[in-house]
């Protein structure tokens, strides 16, 4: 799941926040909401399927908390590449010039 | 964990042009990196780059599409123990008026042992990621 998809949605990235605070049941991150608690399962899933929050049962409940590790791992990675990719191109660029 | 991002460029230059300069071992080694590329389908061939430190990589890669002048697509691996996240790159060209628009889009999966301990605030790394985000499509 593509980590960009998952934080495009503002509800996603409301819940990465609250996620991020601490460790939360659905229950306890409904009252946020304005959408249903199936639409925030369906969100939570897909957040966990990006890794960018991990759960853990505690009796009855599931409970969610977010991996920030997981996104600064992915902003550190594409801006190297990134910025490899902005040096080449300026690079093709006087190629490109130079030829006839 | 997957990612892909995009980056564009345009160049003054006519597509044919600029298709030359993507998939020429010669010019690749000018402005990417000294590769025994050849422009054909399923071809394998090494990049290899030295960085400012002097380390030497070698990217293991083959050529997944070529669609003449405007769509290449490369698969590309580290070639180095333990296990590499596979990425593709992709080259999309666009003739415009005057020139052509380079698209490249580059997606991979991240190495999950090259993950490093979260340091500093999650805001701010959310907006970081917000900036980030902004100036692509």
């Amino acid at each position: 799941m593509d980590v960009y998809h998952a934080i495009a949605d503002g509800n996603r990235r409301k819940l990465l926040d609250l996620l991020a605070e601490r460790e939360r049941s659905v229950q306890e991150l409904m009252p946020h909401f304005d959408v249903t608690m199936g639409a925030v399962s369906q969100h939570l899933k897909l957040l966990l399927s990006s890794g960018l929050v991990t759960r853990r049962k505690e009796g009855r409940f599931r409970m969610y908390r977010a991996r920030p590790e997981a996104l600064e791992d992915v902003h550190q990675w594409t801006e190297r590449y990134r910025e490899f990719w902005e040096s080449r191109l300026d690079k093709l660029g006087v190629f490109l010039d130079e030829q006839s | 964990m997957k990612f892909s991002f995009s980056i564009e460029r345009i160049f003054p230059h006519a597509p044919e042009k600029v298709w030359a300069s993507i998939t020429d071992a010669r010019a690749l080694g000018v402005w990417l990196m000294e590769t025994d590329f050849r422009p054909e389908l399923d071809a394998e061939f090494r990049l290899h780059c030295v960085d400012d430190a002097g380390h030497r990589d070698i990217y293991l890669c083959r050529v997944l599409e070529l669609n003449r002048p405007r769509r290449m697509v490369w698969s590309w691996v580290l070639d180095a123990p333990g296990p590499q996240g596979e990425m593709t790159v992709e080259f999309d060209l666009e003739p415009l008026e005057g020139g052509t628009k380079l698209t490249i889009t580059h997606r991979g999966e991240n190495d999950e042992d090259a993950i490093e301990n979260f340091k500093g605030g999650w805001p701010t790394i959310l907006d970081a990621l917000r900036s980030f985000l902004e100036p692509a499509v």
